[in-house]
């Protein structure tokens, strides 16, 4: 039938099943004209189209929660620099403007690839198939950057600035530019890191630098803002303007520092550093631009052939349990998402702990070993999804037997580095900050029970609440999707953080309080004792919950959830 | 007159070299089939023609347009069937459709005209309002194949069209392409599937290694015997079950 009337349809109609071959191309000039605001407004349409849909799949309430958490972040920024720009003393006026100004801005760049990546309109390879020029493709994607919940949320706190800095002065222009400017170089910058590190990710080297280098800047730009509260808070005028010198070297910091010399009425340098700040916005979204439009003839198959590994098949597996143990092990160091996991979880893990330093550098207590430890707790949270990540091949274990307890304890073993590594670097860092080593080796020590209860606590977890997650080559691109059970196993990562501390109690509690008793060296053996328990329990539980539940599980997890 | 006239195309991804000098003469009207091996460089090569991924060396036109080094106006005269169908999950058919034409900067009383026959031709009619991350894989390959033909394209490239594709919706597809040949448009595409082929090419290349080994008329490559004979001979197949697998059964 169908058939039938693609035949009968009137080839001069132009009619679509088999439309008359199109007459010869235009010119490129042709191509190339006008249209930005054309292109702008159906980059526009195409996000708040799918934000729509997407409350039409049943997620109203992540939505909800989504606009709720950006509504009170954009009131809260607005309220902060409102209040900042009229602070009496000049030292928080400044503070406020540059650091908060370069927060929220390194945080609009840093955070999303943290969480996961963007959403797909802000992924050019969708539209490679279309004739557009680089300034239209800009425009459709500006369109679709500057129309989200987050976008319109950052843009109400930049509108903060005017109300705090403006003056009935020479220099009120600026104040009032300024938020424009602020936001659009937050845009240009975020979007151009964002495609600069998708591009680094099509290679393999690259993806793993890129994966370095995003981590490592996360966590000294995070480093640093935890400095300075408490410097604030201790009255130590050095040592913020030391951190408000520095932070306003960089273009992030060029808008504050405009706001700084308007509110003092000094219109030439005001004017001169928001120039200065809407010329890096310009150039960032021009190298947007460029990157973007580069990506459309490159393919993410340039990551290439992957080494043959000559090894003979899981070498020394003879059993259920030896090859369930080895294939993490593998998956561990092929799979790019574990890898750039247990870089990300490592490096900010060591960063959390040395927050514990920082704030407070005045330590004589060899106790601040122990500190090293709170590490553990941002590392752990990989080990809440075993079963999710690369739930795409849980078929393959229903049919061969279902997830038994042995394979549920390989997988959440399989993510034991990503717990131990961060706490002991954590507690070597804190100790060479502090220069105090007394306590180092007994908070080591703990490590072991802490993360076999966690990772036992972990599994079971992921198997009340998996997270379909996609093994994929490009760490930063959006993983998980927008399934609402993200909320879901937050909310179990949440309830499984306070059962390991209630675990951590008997042995690390006694550990802290009597650390120069000998008999305190007992209580590491013990926890590993009571960790091991936990372990063992809590894999056997998350494997009956499971039993004959595995079709479920498999469509609970399927990729096609994901969308 | 050439619908498509590659040569020379090369591309290497680090030391594996994907298309080796490859030259590739389609003539227009015609049913072009290019079939090899997994691996054998079908996909990189219609990623270069259709200027999705740039070659390291060659060159290419497509209904007299040169793919590179530009090659949005050559996106004008051409209709693409990627194969990874990186599609926006969270539009309906019917929205994609909208989307992509307005994007070609199609009127929207046309855009709306061709999306509804193209939607009903195609058998998505009353899927239309159905987000296109809740289609079978028919259902994604028919609304790709839709946006394909959108804006009439003059060259219609499939990757793998009828990979995963159930008879019904196959032979939709296959209707909708005889009368878009029947028009004038030519057609190329991958395929490993030899019967499939061999039934609707009129031409035919087969790539092994990156390169062209046969190329010609359907008949002549076949010679009179079966193509996917041909092809195996091409290729350098062989048969190694001889004697294994005696555990079996």
């Amino acid at each position: 039938m169908t058939g039938t009337s693609a035949h009968d349809t009137d080839a001069a109609s132009g009619g679509a099943a088999g439309p008359a071959p199109a007459a010869e191309p235009g010119p490129l000039a042709e191509l190339d004209g006008g249209g930005w605001w054309y292109f702008f407004v159906l980059g526009v349409r195409l996000r708040w189209r799918l934000v729509r849909n997407r409350l039409r799949k049943g997620g109203i309430v992540l939505f909800a929660v989504s606009v709720a958490v950006a509504g009170a972040g954009g009131l809260i920024g607005f309220i902060s620099f409102a209040a900042g720009g009229r602070a009496f003393d000049d030292l928080w006026r400044e503070a406020a403007a540059v650091t908060g100004v370069g927060s929220l801005l390194i945080g609009w760049i840093v955070l999303p690839l943290m969480s996961g990546g963007a959403d797909e309109t802000l992924d050019p390879t969708r539209l490679a198939l279309v004739p557009l020029s680089r300034r239209q493709l800009a425009a459709t994607m500006i369109g679709g950057a500057v129309s989200g919940p987050a976008t319109l949320a950052v843009l109400l706190a930049c509108c903060g600035l005017a109300v705090g800095y403006g003056r009935w002065n020479a220099a009120l222009p600026v104040a009032v530019l300024a938020v424009p400017v602020t936001f659009l170089l937050g845009l240009g910058v975020s979007r151009l890191v964002a495609a600069l590190l998708a591009l680094a990710t099509r290679s393999r080297g690259g993806r793993d630098v890129a994966v370095v280098i995003a981590t490592l800047t996360f966590a000294a730009v995070w480093l640093g803002t935890q400095a300075i509260g408490p410097a604030l808070e201790r009255s130590d005028r050095t040592t913020v303007r030391r951190l408000i010198d520095v932070l306003s070297w960089p273009p992030t910091g060029w808008p504050g520092r405009a706001l700084i010399e308007a509110v003092e009425g000094r219109a030439l340098p005001a004017a001169l550093w928001l120039a200065g700040a809407a010329v890096a916005a310009g150039l960032a979204l021009v190298g947007w631009a460029r990157v973007t439009a580069r990506m459309l003839h490159t393919s993410d198959r340039v990551i290439g052939e992957r080494a043959a590994d000559d090894r003979a098949p899981l070498a020394g597996a003879t059993t259920e349990w030896q090859a369930a143990i080895i294939r993490e092990r593998r998956y561990l160091w092929r799979s790019p998402g574990r890898r750039a996991q247990l870089v990300m979880t490592t490096i900010m893990g060591v960063g959390f702990s040395l927050v514990q330093v920082v704030r407070d550098p005045d330590h004589t207590d060899p106790r601040i070993a122990f500190a090293g430890l709170v590490g553990m707790v941002f590392a752990i949270g990989p080990s809440f999804n075993v079963v999710g990540f690369d739930a795409g091949s849980l078929w393959l274990e229903d049919l061969t037997g279902g997830l038994s307890a042995t394979r549920i304890r390989a997988r959440a073993l399989g993510w034991s580095l990503h717990a131990v590594l961060p706490g002991v670097l954590g507690a070597v860092a804190v100790s060479a900050v502090a220069g105090l080593w007394g306590d180092t080796l007994l908070a080591i020590a703990c490590i072991p029970g802490l993360a076999l209860g966690g990772l036992g606590v972990g599994a079971f977890c992921s198997c009340v609440a998996p997270l379909p997650t996609v093994d994929g080559d490009n760490p930063f691109a959006w993983r998980s999707g927008m399934t609402g059970k993200g909320l879901t196993q937050a909310l179990w990562f949440f309830v499984g953080l306070v059962v390991m501390a209630i675990i951590a109690v008997p042995s690390l509690i006694p550990a802290i309080v009597f650390d120069d008793r000998p008999w305190v060296w007992a209580l590491p053996v013990a926890g590993a004792a009571l960790g091991t328990v936990v372990f063992l329990g809590a894999t056997r539980l998350a494997a009956r919950r499971l039993a004959s539940r595995g079709p479920d599980l498999i469509a609970d997890v399927s990729v096609r959830a994901l969308t | 007159m050439l619908a498509v006239h590659a040569f020379g195309l090369y591309k290497a991804f680090g030391a594996k070299v994907a298309v080796d000098q490859l030259t590739l003469q389609v003539p227009e009207g015609s049913f072009y089939g290019l079939v090899g091996p997994n691996g054998a460089g079908k996909t990189t090569t219609l990623r270069m023609i259709v200027g999705l991924l740039r070659p390291d060396a060659g060159t290419v036109t497509v209904a007299a347009v040169p793919t590179w080094p530009d090659p949005r106006r050559v996106k004008t005269v051409i209709g693409v069937l990627p194969d990874d169908l990186r599609l926006f999950e969270r539009l309906s058919g019917a929205e994609l459709l909208t989307y992509l034409g307005l994007m070609r900067r199609m009127p929207r009383p046309e855009v709306d005209r061709r999306r509804d026959e193209l939607l009903a031709v195609l058998g998505l009619s009353a899927d239309a309002g159905v987000l296109v991350a809740d289609y079978s894989t028919g259902m994604r390959k028919k609304v790709a194949l839709a946006a394909a033909l959108l804006h009439a394209p003059r060259v219609l490239f499939l990757d793998e069209p009828f990979e995963s594709v159930d008879p019904v919706s196959a032979h939709t597809i296959v209707d909708v392409l005889s009368a878009f040949r029947s028009r004038g448009g030519t057609v190329v595409f991958s395929s490993h599937v030899m019967d499939t082929v061999e039934r609707l090419c009129d031409h035919v290349a087969i790539i092994a290694g990156g390169r062209v080994v046969r190329a010609g008329t359907t008949a002549e490559v076949a010679a009179g015997r079966r193509l996917e004979e041909v092809f195996i001979e091409s290729v350098g197949g062989t048969t190694s079950a001889n004697g294994a697998l005696d555990w079996l059964g």
